[in-house]
């Protein structure tokens, strides 16, 4: 059975270069652009893996992880952090808040993949 | 020698009375001699022989007397004439007795002699008479005279010749004895003479020696005297001018050219010869004179000098000569007066331009665009400029002055301790909250330093505080604007990195051998760019502060080698030698191994790059209490401008081998940036066209001793 996951990530484009990896290694994708909505789906599919963007409008990633690990369904999902080099302190943050790993954008696709297989192999 | 002295004296003193008394003690017997002579001898002598004449006419008249006849008168008249002779023996022998007062004496026992035998005559002859008158004989009174008379008469005779010799005797003895005196008094005198003239010439010598010295000596002081006593006077009239003068000075707001006015007019009074004086000042272009000047042959001038630089003359001239003179027409107290003065006069332009460059100095203060702050060395205000007000937003100096230092901003601790360290560090540049009188906060740069005197003594506090609210929001802005951009450039550059990726990745579909070979060039390109924003953001992080240093103990060693293995291929590619030499024992610093291995990558890398033959070498070292990393390459070099602004942002160098290689030009700022935040430092030498040499210096690892 395909793996789910769930990409909260407020760029369509960024969102569809990542989508477009994933499933064609067989991953199954929900993509949302927000937040809040990423939230709805996560609570809704019980994905197996999250990648969250950061910056995005509505609800930044941080709530969103924030609530991730306060609901007591959900707090197992790894997640990964998809953030801007810049904010180094943000990475640090992520990772206090509980994010199993974090990507710094402009990325290459190929190693996004390798970190998402890594991921779900150890949360196996 | 003067105890001698004093005691030939009073030998000689006492010799002198010696004789003195001796002398007179002879003088006394002389005259108790001669005393006798004159009262005595010389009497007897004359009534002896008065006497003796007497005697012989007794005899002959009572002689005469047997033989006269029997006439009444011619009886008569002899009788008459024996008595008055009896009288006269009579009153001989009296007187001659009475003169012998002496009872018991050789003369009273011959004055009775003489006085008994004279009786006895007298009896005899008045007996004759009285016989003859009787009648008697001639044979009777013949025999008369016989028995009675003459037997009497020469003894009393016999006695008188005695007498006689014995004064004569006397007197021959009275003259030996004066002749005797004389010789010795002649002799005294002599002797009295010669010591006189000696005692007289001793005394004279020493009058000479002491009393004519002395009073040469007197002379000689009162002549000092005189000449202090006139020196005084001058010297007086000198104070006297320089005094004034000094009140000219202290007038307030007295220009210079009244100054000059002024003591021109002071000068005349001060001189000998007031009335026929007069002066002129020459300073620069301006001249000072007295009214009657005019330039004669008797003339004095001396040089004003600031500094030993000439800026004007004096010159003082009589009007007429003064030949009584004898030092010349001038006298010593003026030319040292005339020099007073022009020193006076040189210390007074002096402090003159020292004052306006003081006031200039002062106002350059006052109106500086820096807030100015003076404060004691205990960090009390004691002054502040117009800026300061401004700032600070206070009407009057009067509201700060005295107030703490700290007072003036918002984190007085800081400020304090800022005050504090100032007694250990001469200076200490940094920001910080200023708080205004209305209690509003601002931003400030302080720039605060210990002011010393010349022998190093702490004077007062000075700081220049810059308002850097501006300054501040810009960078905020700018750290905003970097932040943002970093990050809207990164999504555009994501798409693109990452679909071009996809498209190399052949994830969708095939591609031919051209299509892949520009694709790479755009991915190139992107990762370029990439560097280039992340360069950006580093240093701005790494220069604010803002990046968090992860320290630990790190193997300086370590990181060459990695480094080496890293650019191995590199150097290899361009055909170049990388050497390393290294210490076996370990060189650990206190650092952050990620950003001290991206420091000496970014050096390695620019080595291999700016090196097109030759090599480059690592060396790590430890040199005191510092570790030391040198990478010395044969590369093009740098001049002398390109290696002042070598660590700038953004350099790149001139060379166009250079610009044909990649880099964003931050490399070496953000190298310099992480060794200054590990408390080291960085430093290159360069020469063009012969290669680059930069070292690191990092302070060791004070690791504790090992307990074994």
């Amino acid at each position: 059975m395909a793996k789910k996951i769930v990409l909260a990530e407020d760029e369509p484009q960024i969102a569809r270069l990542i989508e477009f990896k994933l499933r064609k290694e067989g991953y199954q994708v929900t993509w949302k652009e927000n937040g809040e909505e990423a939230l709805v789906a996560i609570k809704e599919e019980k994905p197996d893996l999250i990648l969250l963007d950061v910056m995005m409008p509505v609800m930044d990633g941080y709530e969103v992880l924030r609530q991730i690990k306060e609901d007591e369904n959900l707090k197992s999902i790894p997640v990964i952090m998809l953030t801007a080099r810049a904010q180094e302190r943000d990475v640090v943050k992520g990772i206090d808040l509980g994010a199993q790993d974090y990507i710094t954008k402009p990325f290459h696709p190929a190693e996004l993949l390798v970190q998402v297989k890594r991921i779900l192999a150890k949360s196996r | 020698m003067r105890n001698k002295l004093r005691l030939g004296f009073l030998v000689i003193i006492g010799l002198f009375w010696v004789i003195c008394i001796h002398t007179l003690l002879s003088s006394t017997e002389l005259r108790d001699s001669f005393v006798h002579l004159n009262d005595y001898v010389f009497p007897t002598i004359i009534e002896m022989n008065q006497m003796n004449l007497q005697l012989n006419e007794v005899r002959e008249v009572t002689l005469s007397y047997i033989l006269l006849g029997d006439a009444p008168d011619e009886r008569k008249a002899s009788k008459e004439q024996l008595e008055q002779l009896y009288q006269a023996a009579s009153q001989f022998a009296a007187k001659h007795l009475a003169h012998a007062n002496v009872v018991g004496s050789k003369e009273r026992k011959d004055a009775e002699e003489l006085a008994r035998l004279s009786e006895k005559l007298i009896l005899a002859s008045s007996d004759t008479t009285r016989l003859k008158d009787e009648g008697a004989e001639y044979r009777q009174l013949s025999k008369e005279i016989e028995t009675n008379f003459e037997p009497v008469f020469w003894s009393l005779k016999g006695l008188l010749d005695e007498l006689a010799a014995e004064h004569q005797e006397e007197l021959l003895t009275a003259r030996a004895m004066v002749s005797d005196r004389h010789n010795t008094v002649i002799r005294l005198v002599l002797l009295l003479g010669i010591i006189g003239t000696s005692v007289a010439m001793i005394i004279a010598v020493l009058v000479d020696r002491y009393l004519v010295r002395y009073l040469a000596e007197r002379k000689k002081m009162e002549k000092a005297l005189e000449k202090e006593r006139h020196d005084l006077g001058e010297r007086v009239k000198e104070l006297d001018c320089l005094y004034s003068i000094s009140n000219l000075v202290e007038k307030p707001d007295i220009s210079l050219q009244e100054i000059l006015e002024g003591t021109i007019n002071l000068i005349l009074p001060s001189w000998q010869y007031s009335e026929i004086t007069c002066a002129r000042i020459i300073l620069e272009d301006h001249t000072f004179q007295t009214n009657n000047f005019r330039e004669t042959a008797w003339k004095q001038t001396a040089d004003i000098r600031v500094h030993g630089r000439q800026v004007g003359t004096l010159e003082v001239c009589y009007l007429e000569e003064r030949p009584e003179s004898y030092e010349g027409p001038f006298v010593k107290e003026e030319r040292s007066l005339i020099n007073a003065i022009v020193e006076r006069l040189g210390r007074i332009i002096d402090h003159r331009n020292t004052d306006r460059e003081l006031r200039i100095k002062e106002e350059a203060i006052a109106s500086s665009i820096n807030a100015i702050v003076l404060a004691d060395v205990e960090g009390n205000l004691t002054y502040v400029n117009r800026s300061f007000l401004h700032m600070w937003g206070y009407d009057e100096d009067k509201e700060v002055i005295g107030k703490r230092v700290a007072e003036l901003f918002q984190e007085e601790e800081k400020a304090l301790k800022i005050m504090e360290a100032l007694c250990k560090k001469k200076s200490w540049i940094g920001e910080l909250v200023a708080r205004r009188k209305d209690g509003s906060t601002f931003d400030v740069q302080l720039l605060v330093g210990l002011v010393r005197d010349k022998v190093g003594e702490a004077i007062c506090i000075m700081a220049s505080l810059v308002d850097i609210t501006e300054r501040k929001k810009i960078e905020q802005m700018k750290d905003d604007f970097v932040s943002l951009a970093s990050h809207e450039l990164r999504t555009p550059l994501t798409s693109i990195q990452g679909y071009t990726e996809l498209i190399l990745d052949g994830d969708a579909g095939k591609i031919n051998r051209e299509q892949r070979e520009f694709l790479e060039i755009i991915s190139q390109n992107t990762r370029r760019f990439e560097a280039l924003i992340n360069d950006v953001l580093d240093i701005e992080k790494i220069e604010s502060g803002r990046i968090r240093l992860r320290r630990g103990k790190v193997n300086l060693n370590e990181i060459v080698e990695t480094c080496i293995g890293t650019f191995k291929v590199m150097a290899e590619g361009k055909g170049l030698e990388l050497r390393k030499e290294i210490k076996t024992s370990p060189i650990n610093v206190l650092g952050d191994l990620d950003q001290l291995s991206q420091v000496l990558s970014n050096l390695l890398s620019n080595a291999i790059k700016y090196t097109r033959e030759g090599g480059v070498k690592v060396t790590a070292q430890t040199i005191g209490r510092f570790a030391s990393v040198v990478i010395e390459d044969t590369g093009v070099g740098m001049s002398e401008d390109e290696l002042r602004s070598v660590f700038t942002r953004f350099f790149r160098s001139d060379d166009s081998y250079v610009r044909k290689t990649t880099g964003t030009g931050l490399g070496l700022s953000i190298a310099k940036a992480t060794i200054e935040r590990h408390d080291g430092h960085i430093k290159v030498e360069s020469k063009l066209g012969v290669g680059s040499k930069f070292e690191i210096i990092l302070p060791l690892l004070k690791e504790p001793a090992k307990a074994d």
